[in-house]
């Protein structure tokens, strides 16, 4: 019994040798006797023997340099296809990298972009102060954002901003107020069409009760 | 976030007031675009966090008041966009309107 080590010869001894296959096999074949003539092995380089695989061996020999001797010839067989295989491999690996990396950027934007997206909800203003009567529930979007809330009314391109949705629609609130003051006290001639649709609407969801301080 | 959250708040003023005439002389940056002497828009620049940089929120309604899609509120920002082309893109708006 003998044991040596070669390049990709996973174990050798008297009776078997293993090749290791690079792909993670192990892929055991027996060599026939003709593997020991100059035209056998000649045959084989040429794929006559296709049967006996082209990655790995397990010869029978009676003895470690019978062995070797039945080594050498896989290896003269083998050795370019492999590095061929590898150099495969190789470039598989790194395309699969690269596209892994592809995805992370991908990954990356997405939570970039969905963090720049805002939770939405709706609620109503019912009630503005002292000198606005809330006459019909006034619809409400809160915009939820990371850092900040914001609350509006759209039809009037009204909006107010906090750091809580609180915040956001007393700052409304004060918005609705400052526009409705600022609306009436000029005529629709000094209107455009916007600011004049503004104020029809405002008219339908608030009455004045009191004077703008 | 992107374009939106790049806008510094004292340029994005100082672009407004000088492009659209505003007059943002109030404790906050808020005001009416007028066209032909009639109030078209009305423009308000909110900073509840008291940075230098415009938030996502804020900078969402600003474009919205503005009638612009980010591409034009950065080109007003930047300066390719004039006084003169923003008016023409509010008058075609209120055309369609």
């Amino acid at each position: 019994m003998e044991e040596t080590e070669l390049p990709f010869v996973k174990k050798i001894d008297a009776s078997e040798i293993y090749l290791q296959n690079l792909k993670g096999m192990f892929a055991p074949i027996k060599l026939p006797e003709w593997m020991g003539s100059k035209g056998g092995r000649e045959s084989f380089k040429k794929g006559k023997y296709p049967e006996y695989g082209t990655w790995g061996v397990m010869y029978e020999a009676l003895t470690g340099r019978e062995a070797i001797e039945g080594l050498k010839i896989v290896d003269e067989l083998d050795l370019s296809e492999v590095k061929r295989q590898v150099d495969d491999l190789n470039s598989q690996v790194e395309s699969v990298l690269s596209e892994v990396q592809e995805c992370r950027q991908s990954i990356s934007t997405l939570l970039d972009e969905l963090r720049g997206k805002p939770v939405i909800k709706q609620t109503e203003i019912l009630e503005i102060d002292a000198t606005l009567e809330v006459i019909r529930p006034i619809p409400v979007v809160i915009e939820e954002y990371r850092d900040e809330v914001i609350a509006s009314f759209t039809e009037i391109e009204a909006f107010g901003a906090g750091l809580c949705e609180a915040e956001a629609i007393i700052d409304l609130k004060n918005e609705i107020k400052k526009t409705f003051f600022e609306l009436e006290e000029v005529s629709d001639e000094e209107l455009g069409k916007l600011p004049i649709s503004w104020k029809r609407v405002l008219s339908k969801v608030v009455k004045k009760i009191g004077n703008s301080e | 976030m992107g374009i939106a959250s790049s806008f510094k708040i004292k340029r994005m003023t100082g672009a407004l007031k000088e492009k659209l005439s505003l007059d943002f002389s109030g404790k906050e940056p808020r005001a009416y675009y007028y066209l032909g002497g009639k109030r078209v828009l009305k423009v308000r620049i909110t900073n509840v966090h008291g940075g230098d940089t415009l938030s996502v929120g804020a900078a969402t309604k600003l474009r919205n008041s503005l009638w612009l899609d980010w591409e034009g509120l950065k080109r007003l920002y930047e300066c390719p966009m004039s006084g003169k082309e923003f008016e023409y893109r509010i008058r075609e708006m209120l055309k369609r309107y």
